[in-house]
């Protein structure tokens, strides 16, 4: 690419850029905002006249540089980082014609005992619901992500039925990190409740206070050190509902990767299919080749952006997966490793621009396509 | 051929730990003050296109061995407000890829004023 080719594209993206973005990451300007839609015995515990509940968030693994956010998203009127949603949309549209913008809110930490995980689940629904999601969703670009309690699958079923039908939501948020395969038995209603809605299922890491962030080898000393290794707890789960046969139970499921990366996405299928030819007989509810319901159920954010050595290594491995609707672009607003989507349009393989950037995420949260001029700032 | 000159500020207006963010070029130009030693460095993160020079000014680690952390260099890194990469103000260089520079430009202080030089004039 020649210097000329390589800055008439950046301006041609750059009054052009349109793009779903799949993890944008809201958060109430005070926990004060959740008081009132807090359920009791839980307000009254969480929000009495003592220690206030968002001081006893205990989190592992905390960054080195002390912050979580990238230091511009700092709203200028205070708040927390991706507090204030005009300001987040002012700063997602500074880079991009944003389309619409998947909200995951993380502020409710995993809690152990898992009513308590419920009331604070239910307490940022409403509050997503009745805050970014309409009065203050005035693009009407933002949907949202029901947050459930990931260790209790009839009280995530019982929140999930409370917003069935509210097109608000696009997707149910699941804890990868929950110590359990996810494949397992008890967790199918999860999956049939949220087919029978037409809601996505998200598997986002998030860290809580307790045992969490569990690699293969055990729990890390360092935030880098668990940080880069993400992928292997997103990995083992999608391997989970691939052998207990989750994607060959519920057809319609579909499953967002969030957040764990994927340069391993395509050698995981090359091995779950050598295996599953070998192998098939002890399950054999397994009933197509596992490459087969990857494809076709599961989605793979972009962001962390993998930073290959040579630009041909990344086309190849985005290529290999071997299907073009695989890949969703995403931010990770408001957090210190966002992707920029000037930069990963710059960095994606043509042919693939703008499936990833847009049309692969309204199939798959059932978007409808809209004109870019009625959401411009 | 002459070079172009910027007003950064008065002397006082920028102490020793500061920075100033002058408009010039397309990203704008970041001057900072290190232990009063005045260094122009571009607003514009060779990584990933970050406005560099909002970062934090700070200070590193440095180990000889595993498990022997020293902090050095206070007030001379810049850690990029996005990603976290670190950069020595006085040269531009990051700390992990000596090679990757941040464009720098020549600080002259004239009387109590400081002077940004950029591009010649044409």
């Amino acid at each position: 690419m020649t210097i000329a080719q390589a800055s008439s594209e950046r301006s041609e993206a750059e009054t052009r850029l349109e793009v779903v973005d799949a993890d944008v990451h809201p958060i109430w300007r005070s926990i004060e905002e959740l008081r009132e839609f807090t359920p009791e015995p839980w307000r009254t515990r969480d929000f009495g006249e003592f220690e206030p509940a968002s001081k006893r968030v205990v989190q592992l693994y905390p960054s080195p540089h002390g912050h979580g956010a990238r230091l511009d998203s700092l709203p200028p009127d205070g708040g927390p980082a991706a507090s204030d949603p005009e300001f987040t949309a002012k700063q997602l549209f500074e880079r991009a014609g944003v389309t619409y913008a998947i909200l995951i809110p993380l502020g409710p930490r995993p809690q152990v005992n898992p009513e308590h995980d419920l009331a604070n689940c239910m307490a940022c629904n409403t509050w997503l619901a009745e805050t970014w999601l309409s009065k203050e969703n005035h693009r009407d670009i933002y949907r949202g992500s029901l947050r459930v309690p990931t260790a209790d699958p009839e009280l995530a079923v019982r929140e999930i039925e409370r917003w069935a039908g509210d097109a608000r939501f696009v997707q149910v948020m699941l804890d990868p990190g929950h110590q359990t395969p996810l494949g397992w038995p008890q967790f199918h209603k999860v999956y049939e409740a949220a087919e029978r809605h037409g809601l996505a299922v998200a598997f986002h890491p998030i860290k809580a206070s307790g045992i969490r962030f569990l690699t293969p080898a055990g729990f890390p000393s360092y935030f880098l050190d668990q940080h880069a290794q993400l992928s292997h707890i997103v990995a083992a789960q999608l391997t989970s509902l691939v052998f207990e046969g989750v994607f060959d139970k519920f057809p319609d499921l579909r499953v967002a990767a969030v957040e764990g990366g994927f340069g391993w996405a395509a050698p995981l299928i090359w091995r779950l299919d050598r295996n599953w030819k070998a192998l098939r007989s002890e399950v054999p509810w397994v009933r197509r080749p596992p490459s087969e319901y990857i494809r076709e159920q599961v989605r793979f954010t972009t962001q962390p952006f993998e930073e290959a050595e040579k630009p041909a290594h990344l086309d190849a491995t985005m290529s290999l997966v071997g299907s073009e609707k695989f890949f969703l672009f995403a931010t990770d607003y408001p957090h210190w490793d966002a992707d920029d989507p000037q930069w990963i349009f710059r960095h994606l393989p043509k042919q693939l621009r703008s499936g990833i950037l847009r049309d692969n995420a309204l199939e798959f949260y059932r978007l409808p396509a809209r004109d870019q001029a009625a959401v411009d700032v | 051929m002459s070079k172009r000159r910027v007003v950064v500020a008065h002397v006082d207006e920028l102490a020793p730990g500061d920075v100033k963010i002058v408009p010039e070029g397309k990203f704008g130009v970041g001057v900072f003050n290190v232990g009063g030693e005045y260094f122009a460095l571009t607003n514009y993160c060779p990584h990933r296109g970050a406005p560099l020079c909002r970062g934090k000014v700070t200070g590193m680690t440095e180990a000889t061995d595993p498990y022997e952390c020293a902090w050095v260099r206070e007030g001379e890194i810049l850690r990029c407000p996005w990603h976290g990469w670190e950069f020595a103000i006085k040269s531009g260089t990051t700390v992990t890829e000596p090679k990757r520079q941040v464009k720098m430009y020549p600080v002259i202080v004239e009387g109590d004023t400081i002077l940004l030089e950029t591009g010649d004039v044409r």
